[in-house]
């Protein structure tokens, strides 16, 4: 079904409105005037049976009433009157013998619908009264009555009536095109706005909405949806750039994997050449699995679905286990690594997600501190853990940077896989998760420290400080 | 031929000098665009397979300093930046050829091939002189019927074909034919030469390999 629209609701509430104000107004207006008329024509037929009365006398001869002769033979009126013993004292041509019909009512003077001798609708009026008395003897009562025709009222009623009717119609469909004229002109800039918004869809989000001199009832919409639509923009670009970067990050390992497999086949290979290749291929999967798992851990605390379990942790305990998988990349490249936090330092907090914060910080040392360097990792003070190592340095502009998602602010380190660019973000999420705030410093000495530290009282540090 | 392949996913540097030297390259390998720039000061590669986002120094500075330093050395430059910008700025540094990852170890090592030709301005990848012929696709050589020859026997046949006529020295062959990491024998070359010698001139009257005492070795007829 067709949605209504809203100027056809206005006009049609409007058209209802003004019909029934209108009709009642009309009807009102009618029915006085109709009572207005047939009072006067009331008015009119009693003073002329009154004039008749005026004629008749009496003497002591009888009665006497002589009819005036009847001047519109074609519509005539009737007029008889009798004397109280009931005889017949006058009776108008236009009857031709017959009688009219007379009130039994008692008043003086009465009027009453009836139908006229002829057929024709009429209106009857019966007067009482003494006649003018000439004689010595008093005469009796008369009883006078006079129908008259009401045809030319009828029709002026109906005349009424009809121009009533055609005065109702034309202000109805007056008022019904003013309306939806001038709800058409109220709703445009609400139709303007329908246009614009019918233009935009997934390739146009740059698009603003703008209306001149919006009316109140739109501005704050207009202004809601233009929010709406930067957020969308926003969110749109970002999700591109993601996608495009996690295609180009899963891509690396994949044409590793793909050359190793390629490389493999040229030859008929020996079993311990086959089972390095495999090892190969393996160790690739396992750090394309590293590479989905963070980027899932990544949509999941988007998604607000990673629950917390508290639990007391040992800290240096939590450390060396978070080094043991770079151990032997750090001894490779003559890095020594240093665990200064306390055997007793006791952290209440979800293990699994600070275990993962520290990995990610632990891994980014082993892979990116200069080779012949070192990594030391400490607790104390505001910060729950720090990992610090001796450089290279990052570069001011680039501390916080890092911590965006798949930021390439050294292109080498986005083509290893694992350390593209997710580790970090993921670590800082997770530790605002934690209640934790996770920041990078680069010191003069080249040095850089991450520090993990507290910005809630989810977690807690006991034993004493490293 | 000898190649550099400088590229920092480790996975894929390990699979490209493998397979590059069971194609019968020797192949140097390096992840530090700094460490690429002493191995082409040091040694004479046929081409650099440069990878373009590099820890440190990128690629394409790796290839304005070569440039800028002289070198002539064929690169084909094999990188994930696919936009046409990142291609053209490549090609405009100097760059011979681009290729776009991921790619096909077959496709590599034909346009290797084809930069190789080009290097020593051949078109045909048959080469001949008198009447051997070597394929250097199928990495064969006849002389009247096919000559089976090792992979070392074949890198050392297939240089010098790329310059008969010419002498060559026992440097250059080395340099062409050995990775940085072999150490350098002193009659190693001699004993493939014999070999070589052997394969491809006994029984014929016409003898295709000459040496020439303290200079080095010719293939073809000497100038």
């Amino acid at each position: 079904m067709r949605p209504r629209s809203l100027r056809g609701r206005v006009t049609a509430a409007v058209l209802v409105a003004v019909a029934l104000s209108l009709g009642a107004l009309a009807i009102a207006l009618f029915v006085g005037a109709r009572r207005a008329v047939w009072q006067q024509r009331d008015a009119g037929q009693l003073a002329r049976a009154r004039a008749f009365a005026a004629l008749a006398e009496h003497d002591d001869d009888g009665y006497e009433l002589e009819l005036p002769p009847d001047l519109t033979p074609d519509a005539p009126t009737y007029l008889e009157a009798w004397t109280a013993d009931g005889a017949v004292l006058a009776r108008s041509q236009a009857l031709a013998g017959r009688d009219l019909a007379r009130s039994t009512a008692g008043a003086v003077q009465v009027l009453w619908d009836g139908a006229l001798p002829d057929g024709r609708p009429g209106r009857l009026c019966q007067l009482r009264f003494m006649p003018r008395e000439e004689g010595a003897r008093p005469g009796g009562e008369v009883t006078l009555v006079l129908a008259e025709s009401t045809a030319d009222v009828d029709a002026a009623i109906a005349s009424v009536r009809t121009w009533f009717a055609i005065v109702f119609a034309c202000s109805l469909a007056l008022v019904a095109m003013t309306t939806a004229w001038l709800a058409g002109y109220s709703l445009r800039p609400l139709t303007a706005l329908t246009a614009q918004i019918a233009q935009i869809d997934d390739r146009r989000l740059a698009t603003r909405l703008a209306i001149d001199r919006p009316p109140v009832e739109l501005a704050v919409p207009v202004a809601k949806l233009n929010d709406l639509l930067a957020r969308l923009e926003a969110s749109f670009a970002r999700e591109r750039a993601l996608t495009a970067d996690v295609g180009h990050e899963l891509r690396t390992p994949l044409v590793g994997l793909r050359t190793l497999l390629e490389v493999t086949a040229l030859l008929d290979r020996t079993g311990p050449e086959y089972r390095t290749a495999i090892a190969g291929a393996l160790a690739i999967v396992v750090q394309l699995c590293a590479l989905v798992e963070n980027l899932l851990d990544l949509a999941r605390l988007d998604g607000g679905q990673l629950e917390l379990s508290q639990r007391d942790v040992p800290l240096r305990a939590l450390v060396d286990e978070c080094w043991r998988p770079y151990a032997d990349l750090a001894a490779g490249r003559a890095l020594r690594f240093d665990n200064r936090i306390p055997g007793d330092a006791i952290v209440t907090t979800d293990r699994e997600k600070l275990r993962v914060v520290v990995a990610n910080l632990l891994a980014n040392a082993a892979q990116y501190t200069s080779a012949g360097g070192w990594i030391a990792v400490a607790t104390g003070g505001d910060a729950v853990v720090d990992v610090i190592d001796s450089g290279p340095p990052i570069p001011p502009e680039h501390l916080d940077k890092i911590f965006d998602r798949l930021w390439r602010g050294d292109a080498g380190r986005s083509s290893t896989g694992v350390h593209c660019g997710i580790g970090l973000a993921l670590a800082r999420g997770l530790c605002a998760r934690l209640a934790l705030s996770l920041d990078a410093t680069s010191h003069p000495d080249g040095s850089v420290r991450f520090r993990i530290a507290r910005a809630g009282a989810l977690i807690m540090v006991s034993g004493s400080a490293g | 031929m000898r190649v550099l392949v400088v590229e920092d996913y480790a996975p894929l540097r390990e699979s490209l000098r493998s397979g590059l030297i069971d194609s019968g390259y020797a192949v140097d390998a390096t992840a530090d665009g700094d460490e690429a720039l002493w191995y082409v000061q040091d040694s004479a590669y046929d081409v650099v397979i440069l990878d373009l986002m590099l820890p440190g120094m990128s690629g394409l500075e790796v290839l304005r300093r070569m440039r800028g330093a002289g070198h002539t050395v064929h690169v084909l430059v094999l990188t994930a930046r696919d936009s046409i910008a990142d291609r053209v700025a490549g090609l405009d540094l100097g760059a011979d050829d681009y290729m776009v990852k991921p790619f096909a170890f077959d496709e590599l090592r034909a346009r290797l091939r084809a930069l190789v030709r080009r290097r020593y301005d051949r078109r045909d990848p048959v080469i001949r002189i008198a009447d051997l012929e070597l394929d250097t696709v199928k990495r064969t050589a006849r002389r009247g019927g096919v000559i089976a020859l090792s992979a070392r026997e074949y890198a050392l046949l297939e240089y010098m074909a790329h310059r008969p006529g010419e002498v060559i020295t026992r440097d250059e062959l080395w340099d062409h034919v050995y990775d940085f990491a072999t150490e350098r024998g002193s009659n190693v070359l001699d004993v493939y030469i014999g070999y070589l010698r052997r394969k491809i001139d006994d029984g014929h009257a016409r003898k295709l390999i000459h040496t020439r005492r303290g200079l080095g070795y010719v293939l073809g007829d000497p100038p």
